[in-house]
This record gives C-alpha cells, sequence and structure tokens, in this order.
C-alpha cells in the first residue's frame, strides 16, 4: 500500500466523514432534501472509491452498502427514519473507526460485524421486489465500477495501466451514453484525457475524480470538471497538469462541456478553473515549518528593536521600524494559513447531543453560533474533547426531562446554544443552556463532604466561586456513574486541558434559569504573551494569561502561618513562594529589596511567586526544550529573548506539582 | 584540529570517519556521520530540576539545544571550562544533542577491523555508550562511542547526584 497514496486518502476521508457528520444529523431534520441526500451519497461514494483505491476491504463494503442505501433513499424509494437512520449512523460510526485506526497505523483491518452488513443490506433491499426493474439502471451504474474499483484498482503500486484507463474510459462513455442521451456518442473525453495526461499514467486525485464522475453517473462534463479541480488542487508540476491548472485550462475542457451542452457553460467552466486555482493542499508540518521560522524573525526583530535603542541612528531606526511592520504583517499572514473555523469541531456537537438526548429522553435543540470563526488548527483539535465534556454535561446534568421542564413553565425542549466569536486575540466559546441552573449551597455542601474544601472556606466563597468549585480535582456531583459524564475524567480534565492552551474558563449560572460556560483561548498557541521575571541571574517567562497583579513585596506585609509564607491581599490569604528556592543556584533566601510579587493563577488558586525583577510583558516563541528534558516538569518550553539570551518558559501547575 | 589525508595512510577493508575528542586525559571518538557541528562554548543556560547529567540548553541558530556533561557519563572527575573546551552537537533523527568536551583534536578514518569490541562490565552508563576501542600509534587507546545511545540513555545514579560543573546547586529542592 503506497503510504503516500494513503495519507492522502486519508485526509479526504476525513473531511468527508466529518461533512457526513453534519450532514446526517440535517437530513434527520429534513429528510428529503435532495441536495443533502445527494451530498451524502457522494460522500460514502468517494470514501468508498479511495478505499477501494488502497484496497481497504472491508471500508469498501461498509461504504457500498450506505451508498447503496442511500441511492435508493434519494431515488425515493426508501425513507430516511427509524431504524435505516439507527443503522446507517451505526455504519457511519465504525467508518469512523476504521479512519481512526487507518490513521493510527493499522494497516489490516478487521471487516465490519456481519450483522451491521445484513442490516444494510436488509435496509437497501427492504420490501425491493417489485422495483427491481426501476433500479436497473443504478445497478448498472454503480455493479461494473466496483468490480473495477476492488480488483484492478487495487494495483500495488498505486498507478494503474493504461488498459485498465482506458478500460474505465469506455466504462464511463457508455454510461455517459446510457444515463444522459444529450451526451453525443463521439465519447468527448478523449480530448480531455489526452490533454490531461499524455504519459499515461493517472494520479489518485485525478482517478478518484473520473470514479466519482462515474458511478455516480454524472455527465461527462461534470466528470472531467472534478478532475480537472483535482488538478488544479495538486497543483502538481508535472507538465500536463500544468496545461490544466493555468489559466487555459478551460481549453482541454471546453470541448466536453459544450458537447454536453452546446451554449451557456463555457463561463462557468472558466469559473470552476479559477476556483480550482484559488486554494492548495499544504501538509501541516510545512506550515509548521514556516512558522517557525517566522518565529525566529520575530526574534531577529526583537533584538534588532533593542539594538536600536542603543544605537540613536535615525537611519537605522527608520529600516527597524519599517521591518517591524513587515514582520508583524508577515506574522498574522503565516498565522491566518493555520487558522481552521471552528466548525470542524462544532460539526459533531449535532449528533453528540442528538444521540444522548435520545438516550436519557431528554429533547433538546442545538443551535450552533459563529462556525465560521477561524482559529489556529492545533487549537480546534484540543478543544475538541473539553467542548465534547461540556457538552455531554450540559445535556446530562444542565437540561431537564420534558416533563420536569413543563412542570416548570418551561418549553418542553430545552435549548443548548454553542457560540464562538473573536474577542481581540482571544476567541471566547460559550456553551448555553436553558437547564435548571447549579445550587451553589449544594455544591458547596459537596466539596466539604468530599473534603475538598472546609467549612470556613466554603462560607467565604461566593457563588460564582462556589460554582467553580466543579472544576477540582475529585469534584463530581453525580453519585452514580453514568457512562454520559462523570467517568472519573471530569470537569478538572476540561480545566487543566483549557489552562495549558493558556485559555481560561469561567460559568455563570442561575439556578432554575440556565448555565453559561465561557472559555477564552488565545488566537494561536504559537506564540505566546508573557511576564518575563527575573530570578537569580536568569530570566523566566510566565504566561500572561495567569498573571493576576504584581506589586512590591514588603517583607512586613507579610507573615508565617504553619512555616508557610502567606500575604493578605483583599481580605484573602495567598501563599507566597520564593521563586529563587526552585530555580536559584543561590542559596540566599533573603529577597532583594525590590522583589516584586506576583498573583499568578495556578488552576483554582491564586498564589504569590517572589521574584526579583519584573522585566515587562514580552511575546515569544514557544520552543522545545532539548533532547533529555521533554519530561522535566515546571517548563512548558523555551525561547529566545531579545538579547539573544534564553529564559525558560514556566508551567505553573507543573511547577506546584513538584513541591 | 587537522583533517588527516587519505592518501597518507594505507587502507584495507573499510574504515569509519571519526571526529576526535579528549575527555580528561583519554581519547574518543564518535562517527562523524552523527556529527552536525562543533561550536565554541557560550553561555549554557541551566535548566532548574533538569536530570543531572544535562548541563543545561544552549541557542543554536534559534533552536534549544540541551548540553550533556559528557564528563559524568565517563565517571571522569568534572572539571572547568577552559579555551579548549568545545559542544559537539549529535544528531539522531533531526533530534540535537550537545556533548561538552575538553577538546576536538581531528577527524580522523579509523579501521573497522582495527575496533576491538570491549565486553561490557557492568550495566552503568558509560559502558553501553562505548562501541569498542581502537589503538593508534599517536592517540594510544581510542574509545569509540555511539553518539546515539546518548538520546535514550538513562544517567546512572539518582537525581539529586551532586552536579558537576554549573548546572543548578540548589536542585534538591525540587
Amino acid at each position: 500500500m503506497d503510504e503516500e497514496i494513503l495519507q492522502d486518502f486519508l485526509v479526504e476521508a476525513g473531511e468527508l466523514y466529518e461533512n457526513l457528520n453534519e450532514q446526517l444529523v440535517e437530513l434527520e431534520r429534513d429528510p428529503h432534501n435532495a441536495d443533502l441526500l445527494n451530498a451524502i451519497f457522494r460522500g460514502f461514494h468517494t470514501i468508498k472509491g479511495g478505499a477501494g483505491f488502497i484496497g481497504v476491504t472491508p471500508l469498501v463494503e461498509l461504504c457500498h452498502r450506505a451508498e447503496n442505501l442511500f441511492d435508493k433513499i434519494r431515488n425515493g424509494e426508501r425513507e430516511y427514519a427509524g431504524g435505516n437512520v439507527d443503522v446507517v449512523l451505526q455504519a457511519y460510526d465504525v467508518i469512523g473507526r476504521m479512519i481512526q485506526a487507518l490513521q493510527a497505523g493499522e494497516r489490516e483491518l478487521e471487516a465490519a460485524d456481519a450483522s451491521l452488513l445484513a442490516e444494510l443490506d436488509a435496509a437497501v433491499k427492504g420490501e425491493m421486489g417489485s422495483s427491481v426493474e426501476m433500479d436497473a439502471p443504478v445497478e448498472v451504474v454503480t455493479a461494473p465500477v466496483i468490480k473495477l474499483a476492488l480488483p484492478e484498482g487495487v494495483d500495488p503500486d498505486g498507478e494503474i495501466s493504461d488498459e485498465e484507463f482506458e478500460a474505465l474510459l469506455n466504462q464511463r462513455d457508455m454510461l455517459a451514453m446510457a444515463g444522459q442521451e444529450t451526451a453525443p456518442t463521439e465519447a468527448p473525453a478523449s480530448p480531455f484525457v489526452a490533454g490531461l495526461d499524455p504519459d499515461g499514467e493517472i494520479t489518485d486525485e485525478e482517478f478518484e475524480a473520473m470514479l466519482a464522475g462515474l458511478q455516480s453517473g454524472k455527465s461527462a462534463q461534470e466528470a472531467a470538471l472534478d478532475a480537472a479541480k483535482a488538478v488544479g488542487v495538486l497543483a502538481d508540476p508535472k507538465p500536463a497538469a500544468a496545461v490544466v491548472a493555468s489559466p487555459v485550462m478551460a481549453e482541454p475542457v471546453k470541448p466536453v462541456a459544450p458537447a454536453a451542452k452546446p451554449a451557456a457553460k463555457p463561463a462557468v467552466v472558466a469559473k470552476a478553473g479559477e476556483e480550482a486555482e484559488s486554494t492548495v493542499r499544504v501538509d501541516t508540518k510545512r506550515l509548521d515549518e514556516i512558522m517557525n521560522l517566522v518565529g525566529e524573525l520575530v526574534l531577529v526583530r526583537n533584538r534588532l528593536l533593542n539594538l536600536r535603542t542603543l544605537l540613536q541612528n535615525e537611519e537605522v531606526s527608520a529600516v527597524v521600524a519599517n521591518l517591524d511592520h513587515v514582520t508583524m504583517d508577515l506574522q498574522a499572514s503565516v498565522m491566518k494559513t493555520r487558522m481552521q473555523p471552528v466548525k470542524k469541531v462544532f460539526s459533531r456537537f449535532p449528533r453528540v447531543v442528538r444521540d444522548l438526548a435520545r438516550k436519557l429522553g431528554k429533547e433538546i435543540e442545538l443551535e450552533l453560533e459563529g462556525e465560521d470563526t477561524d482559529l489556529d488548527k492545533n487549537l480546534v483539535e484540543a478543544l475538541a474533547d473539553p467542548l465534547v465534556h461540556l457538552v455531554r454535561n450540559a445535556v446530562d446534568h444542565g437540561v431537564e426531562d420534558p416533563q420536569t421542564r413543563e412542570s416548570q413553565g418551561k418549553s418542553r425542549v430545552g435549548k443548548l446554544i454553542l457560540s464562538a466569536q473573536q474577542e481581540g486575540d482571544h476567541i471566547l466559546l460559550t456553551i448555553t443552556d436553558d437547564g435548571k441552573g447549579m445550587n451553589a449551597d449544594f455544591l458547596r455542601q459537596k466539596a466539604i463532604e468530599k473534603g475538598l474544601i472546609d467549612e470556613m472556606t466554603a462560607a467565604q466563597l461566593d457563588d460564582k466561586s462556589a460554582f467553580e468549585l466543579i472544576l477540582l480535582p475529585g469534584f463530581s456531583t453525580k453519585t452514580e456513574i453514568s457512562d454520559v459524564s462523570g467517568r472519573g475524567v471530569g470537569m478538572d480534565v476540561v480545566k487543566s486541558t483549557i489552562n495549558k492552551l493558556n485559555g481560561s474558563i469561567d460559568i455563570h449560572s442561575v439556578l432554575g434559569e440556565g448555565t453559561i460556560f465561557n472559555i477564552r483561548v488565545p488566537l494561536t498557541l504559537a506564540i505566546l504573551p508573557t511576564l518575563m521575571v527575573g530570578v537569580g541571574a536568569f530570566n523566566y517567562a510566565i504566561p500572561l494569561t495567569a498573571v493576576q497583579e504584581i506589586f512590591d513585596y514588603d517583607a512586613s506585609q507579610s507573615n508565617r502561618i504553619d512555616g508557610r509564607m502567606m500575604v493578605r491581599l483583599r481580605s484573602r490569604s495567598i501563599p507566597l513562594y520564593f521563586m529563587r528556592d526552585w530555580l536559584s543556584s543561590h542559596t540566599s533566601h533573603e529577597p532583594l529589596d525590590h522583589a516584586k510579587v506576583v498573583i499568578v493563577n495556578i488552576g483554582t488558586v491564586m498564589v504569590g511567586l517572589i521574584v526579583d525583577h519584573v522585566r515587562g510583558q514580552e511575546e515569544v516563541v514557544i520552543k522545545p526544550l532539548g533532547a533529555k528534558l521533554q519530561g522535566v516538569q515546571g517548563y512548558a518550553g523555551a525561547t529566545i529573548t531579545g538579547d539573544g539570551r534564553i529564559a525558560l518558559i514556566l508551567d505553573l501547575p507543573g511547577m506546584m506539582n513538584r513541591f | 584540529m587537522s583533517i588527516t589525508n587519505m592518501d597518507d595512510q594505507e587502507y584495507e577493508g573499510s574504515y569509519v570517519r571519526c571526529v576526535l575528542f579528549r575527555l580528561d586525559t583519554e581519547s574518543y571518538g564518535v562517527n562523524v556521520q552523527n556529527v552536525r557541528e562543533v561550536l565554541r562554548v557560550g553561555e549554557i543556560r541551566p535548566v532548574p530540576g533538569a536530570p543531572y547529567d544535562v548541563l543545561g540548553v544552549i541557542n543554536v541558530r534559534g533552536v534549544i539545544v540541551s548540553v550533556l556533561d559528557t564528563r559524568q557519563f565517563f565517571k571522569l572527575p568534572s572539571s572547568s571550562l577552559t579555551d579548549l573546551s568545545r559542544i559537539i552537537i549529535v544528531e539522531q533523527q533531526g533530534q540535537a544533542l550537545g556533548l561538552l568536551v575538553d577538546e576536538v583534536k581531528e577527524v580522523r578514518d579509523i579501521q573497522e577491523e582495527g575496533i576491538d569490541a570491549i565486553s561490557a562490565v557492568g550495566d552503568d552508563s558509560s559502558n553501553r555508550m562505548i562501541q569498542g576501542v581502537s589503538h593508534s600509534a599517536d592517540e594510544g587507546v581510542i574509545i569509540i562511542i555511539d553518539s546515539m545511545k546518548f538520546f535514550d540513555s538513562q544517567p546512572s545514579g539518582g537525581f539529586m547526584a551532586s552536579p558537576s560543573v554549573s548546572a543548578g546547586g540548589d536542585d534538591d529542592l525540587f
């Protein structure tokens, strides 16, 4: 199995799979939407094509059946309802697991559960009987192609021979004739094919596009367009592809277009050509590299900015200022290339909510807002788990069952809103439910029972702080563990994940009216705003999101309780730690006269860190610590400061863990 | 440092090109294929809490590279830096690691047949690093080390073992 082709397939299949998720849920609301049905059909179909090409038979088998079922549904022979929905969703899940397994490096997949395949078959057959005759054309479309896609398409070297290609073409022409009477007998594909591929090899994208065109019984022209698009996206340096992707690309395609529908089409073709050129698929590793290099540039710029103040030369200043601007723009542009719409995470929630609500006998309407908000690719991925947890929690603990809701004068259907919006250099994600809200007293009581806080502390907590108790490790208000939420990995994991992303989470809740979770995360993970502090001879960077305030250290204001240094800050006692004890090789515990206290939030607790100097705010590029240091707790990485020296970036929770 | 001219010597069979360096009074060789570069010693930034054999990190053109206290590995007494001290950057699968050595001498081709395997005595880290020994007229015994082993070796001894040279002295607080 060609690894490269496989990876391409996985990328594509992954995207299709995600789209299918959304489309399937949407379809349940609107089961007769023809566009949607076609899109779903094509989705399964394309995954099947690719899977066949790389020889993953179990996946082909499954997709094939799903595809067949949807073919019937879109032809109005079956309904997307009841048992069909369940079996499709089951198949969908298994397909997802197969793709995941392939991504995880497994190459030999187990065949899908026989009973599932049988169910799908049954769904396809349904009350078939007399409608066989009607199905005939469809069967012609799929049956021969499957044969092609499987035994011959599974070419060990990932290329298909001229003969195979010819065979494919012939079939396609045949289909074009069968499917569309308007298609001319003069096989229109040849000019296109000649232009596309003089060397007799076709890439898998082209092949897939051909297949797609073939199997869905599309017109020759559409198939050509698909193929052209695929080639354009590829931006393959091969001369053949270059011809197609260049502005004159409409040329080889054109003969096909007018043939199919004489007038009005060339414009569309040209437009498709432009579209094809506007996107390029790039490996994220390459983007990471560019991001890294830009990071370097930012550091060099920082050093120049430092030098500028030393040099006091006007010309140098002007040039450096210019460089400063360009670097900033470059940084922003590169950052944008890594952005993905938050839709990528959101798209899974309709399904999550649907399944869970069904299981719990609740009625819930999910509303998604701001799906097009962009954020860093890594963040999109990292946010998925915490958001799933919060949404499940909201469905499980937040929204009441219909009876309770009605008895309280609420509408039967609970409402869950998931929204994303940009807020300066942050993204604000909110999860709002109109459920029962949280009971602060109950939470206080629970926390005391669990021994997480004592009664004194509990009494001091205001309601908002009481809500935050649920973020503590070991706090789970459900006494019974359900498989929905409360599986041990709880809110504290959500909290720590968000913290790791340099984000924050806060909770608003009104008893009986609902709960709002606000999550703020930075737009990107690559560049971190920090507070640079000096301890001993070295600089350390504290993530700025953790920093609450800074004030002068005054020994007379702090006192020792139980051998621990504490300081009172607005009637709260905050433990103090000498960073020198942690980080410096000098054992002098006497802080310098001008020492500062930096109050930071670590998880849900506040502590004061005593540092020697506060150097100021600096945006740093996070770099991994070198070999053999990856496991050392307490550091998020290192960075190179404006003066070219290395500063370690502190990971405060990790640092605290070590004591 | 001089690069020995291949023509000056007579070869039979294959040879390994090695970077020769000195630790204390002993000569060591490391396969040149694994060596990316040799650097003068600049500022080594200690990382408090790091394993004791890691001196700290350095900035190599924007990349953070850990520097090992190579003397520690070979159970040699620690010493202070001199003008001759160098950091050899060795590489493995894109990962880099710096080895602090007392002196880098030359690049020399060593006959593979002339390398005697040594039977490992005990299980300590220094033995596992050693591929074999070669004898030469001018350098005496050259210990050929496998630099790749540095990447995955666990230092022998505990975290609290006394650090040599300049790694953070207050590490026992961690």
